[in-house]
């Protein structure tokens, strides 16, 4: 498939950009459209008029987010839960995922199998019984147990730790093992360091995903301190549903960490999960 | 000998418990609700009435409906765009190919309800909505996008084709760089087209990504809620009130959770049969 | 001390897709104190499980293993006094050189000034004193490979096993090496046991070689015994290169009798083969047992041939001439004197006293009585 440089290959190189950059702008203009409308000041966007550039670049719609909303608060909740989520995956994931690839015990891959058949179930099914549990059994309502500890370690990550896993090689784990190091010293100075690559794939992507999660934290938060910052932003959507400066004042804070974190660790996003396994 | 298995069973404990506890538990749970007249208080036993009750439930069908639609819609466009771009994108340099990754992947690290949001403001109904401003310059009358029952489900279509594609964009390029080059140089010696070379080469051996991104698909499509949650709240007049936002509604609006969780149990039973079918059809023995 | 012994030992696997599958069948021998035994065989024929027996990273399935008279079936590897050369080096990525020498004697809790001690005498022997501070990626292959080598040597174990150890080098570095280790073992005085698929690595390291195939032991004895005095066909085949040649014939009690030769057989051979009259036997010829009519002086008693030639291939110091016999394949080596032109009828003598019969039954080698 390669392009020569002749006249043909050079007019198919243009096509072929233009037609990118077109759908780049496509993709990217809501983005842009959040940033311009939480920079225009709030006349402005209450009269409805918005412009393709800050003509007057000014803070007022986060003025009048911070103001109408406990967002400090949601940011700090959504940050301790998404951390708390990531930190307990690297460790959970990568240990189950060590077992599941490279140790021998009864009932193994039958555990893994009934593991991952359930992957495919939609989450409804779960959801109910899941949410009185939680909240009327358990009492754990309004509680950052309720937020974290469903899942400390996803059953997706376990998958992808397991297949990271499986391509080191075992004579590592039988060196360590002939040179007296314990089962647990194995995992933890032979198998944890040499997987970080790995787990800062799977670290990446747990944080993006629970740090955007909407679903759970919307049902199992009732006080307004307790919500997220998704949660938080979408019960400002319904409290002050025509300020749009303010609400997308709040989709961009909401959304600066991730992105920040995208930009920042560009390669790990971009070298993406391939189906069935991380690419190393 | 039993003593060296202790540690394998720490290892996997937190996965296996988690999976005890909010996933097994949950199923049983669930399954015999669904058999229940189960509210906070109180559950009877009803036998199959919720199931009997959802099926011939005008309003459960329509969501089926719309789901399907929504599904049919959105699931096998989405991959086409995502294949043609990563077409496109395989064919650039290495640096133009990291800067269209980058560009087309930006959008999948915000959240839904930023882009719920946003999306919120671009198809305000008003003529300075985005959208209708645009539309406003080809000359084409104001339309009210979420409000109307005509373009309601559309407009909800609409978001995700300019959505990100950029995760199956990167799986579909990973899969092209594996395909091997030698493929296409002895196509070229049998003086084979672009066309050719893309149907009888790239497409067979993109078949496996192709299934993936069909199955995953279907399946997320299949529970769609935030978008019509945070839009359309299933509205108006039931135009886009999908299969997952009727669940929710019956759940935690009517606090039917028997009703509901028949319909959740419904939902996996047609989830799992797509499923199936596009295995059946979809796979392929290629291996690379 | 290091004398291993098997008694019996068994090993098995269950394979989803052969059921069980035998990987070593009902294998006994003793390796002494301080000797160098090679374990050869093709892919698969089990040496490489027996290796691992030995160590205790897998468990027979019946059988005793002992070390120093001491059963240890149940004892895990770091109780065996072991240590191991890995065919993929199995160094740890994250770890400097030194830290992966001295990661076995800091889990044994070892003093500090010790460890120090031991891996800079391990390292000066195998001269890495220099790369100690490296990390495993900044290191050659054959770098790597003394480290790992020396990382086995700093404990100062009582049995050293090597799995394929030069199997990842090219053929320059592999023939240093195998010196070297020769050299190594020399100097330890430690048993070592060395499996490799490779004939000439056992032949030229092993003080003695045990020959594997399908799990079953075949012949374990002394280099020159193994290649001279083979037990069966299937070691007669693997050791030596080129490959032995052979073809059924038959005894009439005089001669021997094939469709392209035939010969009287001497009578120092006779009552080798006297339970064979008129039977069919396999006729084995080392190809350097082959020579060429017209510059060999002849004993009289050799086979002589005129087969058509098909390739000559020109190695320097000697030619390798390929004909048929018998309708089997067969390579002669011959001096580079030799003026064997493919295409041509040549005369060639065989040997028949350095010939090998074997059984055209059960492959073994008749050895008379």
């Amino acid at each position: 498939m390669d392009v020569r440089s002749n006249a043909a290959g050079k007019v198919r190189i243009v096509v072929i950009y233009a037609v990118l950059l077109i759908w780049v702008a496509f993709t990217i203009i809501p983005l842009y459209w959040m940033l311009v409308t939480s920079l225009t000041d709030a006349t402005m966007s209450a009269t409805l008029s918005p412009s393709w550039f800050p003509l007057k670049p000014s803070l007022a719609p986060y003025a009048r987010f911070l103001g109408k909303s406990q967002a400090p608060r949601w940011l700090l909740n959504s940050a301790i839960v998404a951390c708390a989520i990531t930190l307990g995956n690297v460790i959970f994931s990568s240990m189950a995922g060590y077992a599941f690839a490279k140790l021998r015990f009864p009932g193994r891959d039958a555990i893994f199998w009934i593991l991952l058949s359930t992957m495919m179930l939609p989450y409804h099914v779960t959801l109910i019984p899941t949410y009185i549990l939680v909240i009327n059994k358990l009492g754990m309502g309004d509680t950052y147990t309720a937020l974290i500890v469903p899942f400390l370690c996803t059953v997706s990550n376990t998958f992808l730790m397991k297949q990271y896993m499986s391509t080191l090689p075992s004579t590592l784990i039988e060196a360590a093992r002939i040179d007296a190091c314990t089962e647990f010293g194995i995992y933890r100075k032979i198998i944890f360091p040499i997987a970080k690559p790995g787990l800062a794939v799977v670290a990446i992507f747990t944080f993006v995903s629970y740090w955007n999660q909407f679903f759970w934290p919307f049902l199992v938060t009732s006080s307004n301190s307790m919500r997220t910052v998704q949660v938080g932003l979408a019960s400002f959507r319904f409290a002050e549903a025509t300020d749009f400066g303010a609400m997308m004042a709040g989709a961009v804070l909401a959304s600066l960490p991730v992105v920040a974190l995208f930009f920042s660790l560009q390669k790990y996003f971009l070298q993406g999960i391939t189906v069935g396994a991380l690419k190393g | 000998m039993k003593r060296e298995y202790t540690w394998c069973y720490i290892f996997i404990a937190m996965p296996v418990l988690l999976f005890l506890a909010f996933t097994l538990y949950p199923i049983v749970s669930a399954f015999i609700m669904s058999f229940q007249y189960y509210s906070v208080l109180e559950s009877t036993w009803v036998g199959l009435d919720n199931y009997k009750y959802a099926l011939t439930d005008p309003v459960f069908w329509r969501s089926m409906r719309v789901t399907l639609v929504y599904t049919v819609g959105t699931v096998p466009v989405n991959v086409l765009i995502s294949l043609g771009l990563a077409y496109l994108v395989f064919q650039l340099r290495e640096r133009a190919r990291t800067f269209f990754k980058a560009a087309l992947y930006l959008p999948a690290v915000t959240s839904g309800v930023t882009m719920s949001l946003v999306w919120l403001w671009i198809l305000d109904p008003t003529p300075s909505g985005l959208l209708n401003q645009a539309l406003g310059w080809f000359g084409i009358d104001n339309v009210i996008w979420l409000g109307s029952s005509k373009t309601a489900l559309l407009s909800l279509m609409l978001m995700t084709y300019f959505g990100s594609h950029g995760p199956a964009l990167i799986l579909y390029l990973s899969a092209m760089g594996g395909i091997p080059k030698s493929l296409y140089e002895a196509a070229d010696v049998d003086a084979a087209s672009n066309w050719s070379k893309l149907r009888n080469i790239t497409w067979p051996l993109l078949k496996p990504t192709t299934l993936y991104l069909l199955v995953t698909g279907v399946i997320s499509s299949f529970q769609v809620f935030m978008n019509v949650y945070l839009m359309t709240q299933g509205g108006p007049n039931f135009a886009t009130s999908t299969i997952a936002y009727l669940i929710y509604q019956n759940a935690f609006r009517y606090f039917d959770f028997g009703l509901a969780s028949a319909m959740s149990f419904l939902l996996a039973v047609v989830i799992v049969a797509v499923s199936a079918i596009q295995f059946k059809y979809m796979s392929t023995d290629v291996e690379y | 001390m290091g004398q291993i012994v098997f008694e019996n030992v068994t090993k098995e696997f269950r394979d989803e897709k052969r059921g069980v599958v035998v990987a070593v069948n009902n294998a006994s021998f003793t390796i002494e104190d301080k000797e160098f035994v090679a374990i050869v065989g093709p892919s698969g024929c089990g040496k490489t499980t027996s290796l691992r027996m030995i160590a205790g990273l897998e468990r027979q399935t019946r059988g005793d293993i002992k070390i120093d008279g001491r059963i240890v079936n149940d004892l895990r590897p770091k109780d065996r006094d072991i240590a191991m050369v890995f065919q993929d080096y199995a160094l740890y990525p994250h770890m400097t050189v030194y830290e992966n020498m001295s990661f076995g004697l800091r889990n044994l809790k070892f003093p500090k000034a010790e460890i120090d001690e031991k891996v800079h005498e391990a390292a000066r022997i195998m001269g890495i004193e220099q790369l100690l501070d490296r990390k495993p990626r900044e290191l050659s292959g054959g770098q790597r490979q003394r480290v790992a080598v020396g990382r086995a040597i700093v404990r100062q174990p009582r049995v050293f096993l090597f799995d394929e150890p030069l199997s990842n080098l090219d053929a320059k570095l592999r023939i240093q090496m195998r010196v070297e280790l020769a050299e190594l073992h020399k100097r330890l005085q430690t048993t070592i046991v060395y499996v490799t698929h490779d004939q000439v690595e056992a032949m030229t390291l092993g003080e003695r070689i045990i020959v594997m195939n399908d799990g079953i032991i075949q012949q374990i004895a002394p280099p020159d015994e193994l290649y001279k005095r083979p037990r069966n066909m299937f070691v007669a085949g693997f050791i030596g290169a080129p490959t032995i040649n052979t073809t059924t014939v038959k005894y009439d009690g005089k001669a021997i009798v094939s469709p392209d030769f035939t010969v009287e057989v001497p009578e120092a051979l006779k009552g080798r083969l006297s339970s064979y009259v008129d039977r069919e036997i396999v006729l084995g010829i080392r190809p350097e047992d082959i020579h060429d009519a017209n510059i060999t002086r002849l004993k009289g008693e050799e086979a002589m041939i005129s087969p058509r030639v098909r390739v000559v291939e020109y190695l320097g110091s000697q030619k390798l001439a390929y004909f048929d016999l018998n309708g089997k394949p067969f390579t002669a080596q011959l001096p580079s004197s030799s003026r064997i032109e493919p295409n041509a009828d040549w005369a060639l003598a065989v040997d028949l006293a350095a010939a090998l019969f074997f059984d055209a039954e059960n492959g073994w080698s008749i050895v008379g009585n």
